[in-house]
């Protein structure tokens, strides 16, 4: 088991994570209204332990007095800074388990170990983590806790998720938002490669419900890049047909349709006031997780 | 060949870059490949319909490339290697004698010819043909295959100095183009001329119509090339006519020649010299000016001094194109007319019978040996007809003849017809029913005008008429103008018959009386075929004293001589003819055996012979296919020489020719046919033809292998291929277009 842990904690990415946070941007109503300041002052709650400076760690957090006596950096860590939840809804279609010659990973193998990554920081920091994998209905569902043993059922769900069955998103995110009670951080791990309407559809959905929403998209470089250069036979993944192309002749084409439908998911995320990231395969895991959080930490000092 | 060899590398190259197996892979954006093909499907349809085409094409020029073999011998799809009839057509009309530097454009014709011999294939056939009025016009009859033959051919053609008619010439290549076997049933007709206009283009819409249609079909059945030669000249000048002015020429009176000169070109020529030479003589030199399209006509006086037979020549210097250059006549003088005199009525008292006032004023005194006159007249009475020979007259005067029965009629008939005359002197013994129906049988016999009732009495000699010359257009009064006191108008008459001048007759009026009722009238009588007819005239009133003071005036003497000589005229024969025309002459019935010797313009005697037909006997030479003067000697028993005048027809004279889009709208309208305007271009295109000639599968191979070329490259990357498909394309098109200009 501790390997599979270090398989999705990978510990040089999650060192790079470490001293990043996912602070909700919107406002979170606390389970324990009393402990929690207003978000918009500040960090601080009851204290619970110090913890050794770490570059990367924000100064403010930095406990002085400790520094004076000891000459050491220490920060100062809170309990249960805010009964934030978060839930990861990790696609478990058919078509992310492609997997194109220039990427190490299958797009859902990337997209578990960013969700494992998400979970661990999460939990890292007391939030509670739940999990949702779907493709055309909800498969699993893993209530948000924060736990620190929470990980555990993460990753083995997730282990055990195969990738099959034809992705409708629309009513899983309906579903999902019903299921959801309270207010939290959805992350969306998926390829998105469904009817964009209706994909909006739920992720509005979601937004009514005043989650707030980040749209992880995890594509293939293949996907967007079209490098094929011989006749090929391409087989659809769920249920679609196959086609035999001329890909040079294509790849204009199919570019252009592709773009389209970024442009339409990314202009529709901007729309609803949703965090929207394209993941490519290719990327390093942890460029692709830190290059988010970094804008997302961004984000929240400038509100 | 090595080279192509090397292209043998290039398909494997292609098959590197190409690894065509089937790609498999699964595919998780489906959705907008799909997508994607839907929009390109129809631009990808339409490179497959084009790659399909050219596999196809590929497959299609391979199996005609193998099977090439097979085609050569069916002959008839691929002209590149089949064997070919050709017809070669050369135009032998005088305009291609026009010189361009040192060479004619016949002889760059026949070179060509030669060269399209020459260049020929091993099975070719030949037929020569040759676009000229004299026969023969087809010189090679049946298909020649040996090309030296033909070649030697060419090399003897010769350029005679006349026109020829294309249609006719047209009739005969339809024949040759009939297939025959043994014959190859590909055909070719090279036109190699230089389409002059005139020539060319027939002279009414019916012959423009035949014309196009035979064309069409020679189109039909074979390729039309045609060369044209007669792009680079087109300046010439010619003589266009020679002629006395005035009806005949007598000796030691002054005779005039009108010579006419005409710039057919489109540059003024000016201070070109003409000359005038009689009997080989220069006798006169002027400079003329010509203005492009039109004609200059200038006058030369001669007296003929001794009779004879002349040749009196104009020449122009100093052209590209000399046989128009050049125009003769020939002009005999007679010493002696033989005119016979039918005396009609017989009286006792002196100068009482018709014919003394005649004879006398056509021989005024026997002893005056210094003032001979060129008539010999002779007397006879009227039942004595009959039994002249009348061809050793030169014309008859019929006075006052009461009757004349029907085989004198046909005597006189054929004495008209073979270039004798007549004068029909009336008076009161004339039975004018009989002349009507004997005689004049409604304009078809041979008296010029009907007779109608008589007006005047020459008893009463109360009422007079006068003379009225007109306007002094007829040759035989022309004299008098401006001369008053040679008494023609005050001539007294006291009757005469009123002279019917049938409508649309030849006939012409001469002389008017005051009444306006002709005097006399002249016409031409139409002889037989080759032979120019003689002249019939009228002379309303007596030529004696009975009817009239006339024979006592001044004016009689002149105007007897006048209608004498111009009755004679037809006599002297026609002596001009235009080249191909056979030089004719009627001879006196005696003259059956005869030795007849014709010397040509350019020196070389040929015997010549004499046909006999029941009434007359004549001798015709055919052979006048150049131009100048034909010396015709007659041996014993007539003993004598005459020449004969031979032109060339003016109208080849003008060398517009017809331009590349007017041979096409005019004469082959909506036939393809090659056009050259050189050698050099010939020559080219033969190269070009002798390069395809057992080159085709070749070729084709060379075609597939590009092709198969495009197709790799094409399904590999379409761009690419119809890239490399386009510049041969495009340099084929700018070839064509090359060529069309």
């Amino acid at each position: 088991m501790a390997e599979n842990y270090r398989k999705y904690l990978d510990p040089r990415t999650l060192s790079k994570l470490q001293g990043l946070e996912i602070k909700a941007r919107l406002i979170v109503e606390g389970f324990v209204s009393g402990l929690h300041k207003s978000p918009y002052h500040g960090f601080s709650i009851e204290f619970a332990e110090h913890r050794e400076y770490v570059p990367g760690d924000d100064l403010r957090h930095v406990d002085w007095k400790v520094f004076g006596r000891s000459d050491r950096y220490y920060l100062k860590q809170y309990e249960e800074e805010t009964n934030f939840g978060c839930y990861i809804l990790l696609d478990t279609s058919e078509s992310m388990r492609y997997r194109s010659e220039q990427a190490v990973l299958s797009k859902l193998e990337y997209a578990q170990h960013i969700a494992a990554a998400i979970a661990y920081l999460v939990l890292q920091q007391r939030d509670a983590i739940g999990l949702a994998t779907y493709d055309n209905s909800l498969r699993q569902f893993i209530r948000a806790s924060s736990h620190a043993s929470q990980i555990k059922p993460l990753c083995h769900v997730m282990e055990e998720s195969p990738a099959a069955g034809e992705l409708s998103m629309g009513p899983i995110f309906h579903e999902t938002a019903e299921r959801i009670k309270k207010r939290g951080l959805v992350v969306i791990l998926s390829d998105l490669f469904d009817d964009v309407t209706s994909l909006m559809h739920g992720l509005k959905h979601l937004r009514y419900r005043r989650h707030e929403v980040i749209v992880l998209h995890t594509i293939d470089p293949a996907e967007q890049d079209f490098p094929f250069e011989d006749p090929t036979l391409f087989k659809g993944l769920e249920g679609l047909p196959e086609q035999l192309t001329e890909p040079r002749a294509l790849r204009a084409a199919y570019r252009e349709e592709f773009e389209q439908f970024l442009h339409e998911v990314r202009k529709g995320c901007r729309d609803m006031h949703m965090d929207y990231a394209l993941l490519r395969t290719d990327q390093p895991l942890n460029v692709a997780l830190s290059s988010y959080l970094a804008g997302r930490s961004q984000h929240m000092h400038k509100t | 060949m090595l080279w192509g060899a090397a292209l043998g590398a290039v398909p494997i190259i292609i098959h590197l870059l190409n690894k065509r197996k089937f790609r498999e892979t699964e595919w998780a954006a489906m959705r907008f490949l799909i997508q994607a093909v839907k929009k390109k499907s129809r631009k990808i349809r339409l490179e497959q319909l084009i790659l399909l085409a050219i596999r196809a094409l590929i497959l299609i020029l391979l199996a005609i490339a193998l099977a090439e073999p097979h085609f050569r011998t069916l002959g008839s799809v691929f002209q590149a290697d089949a064997p070919t009839h050709k017809v070669i057509v050369v135009d032998s009309t005088y305009s291609m004698g026009f010189r361009q530097g040192d060479r004619s454009r016949f002889s760059q014709a026949q070179e060509i010819a030669r060269q399209i011999v020459e260049q020929s294939g091993q099975g070719d056939a030949f037929n020569l043909v040759r676009i000229a009025d004299a026969a023969p016009q087809v010189i090679v009859a049946n298909p020649s295959f040996r090309q030296e033959d033909v070649i030697e051919e060419i090399s003897l053609l010769e350029l005679p100095d006349g026109r020829g008619d294309v249609a006719p010439v047209l009739e005969r290549i339809e024949g040759l183009l009939e297939s025959k076997s043994g014959i190859p049933d590909q055909k070719e007709v090279y036109f190699i001329s230089d389409f002059q206009r005139a020539g060319w283009i027939p002279r009414s819409n019916s012959q423009l119509t035949a014309f196009r249609s035979r064309m069409k079909e020679i189109g039909q059945d074979a390729k039309l090339v045609l060369v044209d030669l007669g792009k680079q000249g087109q300046e010439n000048t010619a003589v266009t006519s020679l002629r006395t002015i005035g009806s005949h020429v007598a000796l030691g009176r002054p005779v005039q020649f009108e010579a006419t000169v005409q710039n057919f070109g489109r540059i003024p020529q000016n201070g070109r010299q003409l000359e005038f030479l009689v009997d080989n003589k220069l006798q006169a030199t002027r400079r003329v000016n010509l203005v492009p399209g039109t004609s200059v006509s200038e006058v030369f006086s001669y007296t003929f001094s001794a009779g004879g037979e002349h040749r009196v020549e104009v020449r122009l210097q100093g052209d590209a194109l000399e046989v128009d250059n050049r125009r003769w006549m020939s002009v005999p003088v007679r010493e002696r007319l033989n005119v016979l005199c039918v005396n009609g009525s017989r009286t006792g008292r002196e100068m009482g019978n018709a014919t003394d006032f005649l004879t006398l004023a056509l021989q005024p005194a026997e002893s005056a040996a210094d003032a001979v006159s060129p008539f010999a007249p002779r007397v006879i009475a009227s039942g004595d007809l009959v039994a002249q020979d009348l061809r050793d007259f030169d014309c008859i005067f019929l006075c006052n003849v009461a009757l004349v029965t029907p085989a004198e009629a046909k005597l006189l008939e054929s004495f008209l017809k073979s270039g004798g005359g007549a004068v029909w002197c009336l008076g009161d013994r004339v039975d004018v029913d009989n002349y009507n129906s004997t005689l004049y049988r409604d304009g078809q016999g041979i008296l010029p005008a009907q007779i109608g009732p008589r007006r005047g009495n020459p008893a009463d000699r109360s009422e007079a008429f006068f003379f009225d010359p007109g306007d002094y257009s007829h040759p035989i009064v022309a004299d008098f103008q401006g001369n008053p006191r040679a008494g023609l108008s005050n001539t007294l008459t006291y009757a005469y018959y009123q002279l019917i001048v049938p409508p649309r007759s030849p006939a012409r009026v001469a002389l008017y009386f005051d009444t306006g009722d002709p005097a006399i009238v002249d016409a031409p009588i139409i002889g037989n075929e080759q032979i120019g007819g003689g002249r019939s005239l009228i002379v309303a009133t007596s030529l004696d004293d009975s009817w009239g003071n006339w024979a006592l005036w001044p004016s009689y003497l002149p105007m007897v001589r006048e209608m004498a000589l111009l009755a004679c005229s037809g006599r002297l024969g026609q002596r001009d003819f235009t080249v191909g025309q056979p030089i004719a002459r009627a001879l006196p019935a005696r003259a059956f055996d005869v030795d007849i010797t014709v010397v040509r313009p350019g020196g070389g005697s040929t015997p010549a012979q004499v046909t006999q037909s029941e009434a007359i006997s004549e001798f015709q030479f055919d052979d006048t296919q150049t131009a100048g003067i034909y010396e015709v000697n007659f041996g014993p028993p007539l003993s004598g020489t005459e020449l004969f005048a031979v032109n060339v027809d003016t109208a080849e004279s003008d060398l517009t020719s017809l331009s590349r889009d007017e041979l096409a709208a005019e004469l082959v309208p909506g036939i393809n046919f090659d056009y050259q305007t050189d050698i050099q271009q010939i020559e080219r295109s033969d190269a070009v033809a002798t390069t395809e000639r057992g080159g085709l599968a070749r070729g084709l191979l060379y075609v597939v292998l590009f092709l198969v070329f495009v197709e790799l490259l094409m399904a590999w990357q379409f761009r690419y291929g119809l890239w490399l498909l386009f510049p041969p394309l495009a340099a084929v098109a700018a070839y064509r277009y090359w060529r069309t200009r």
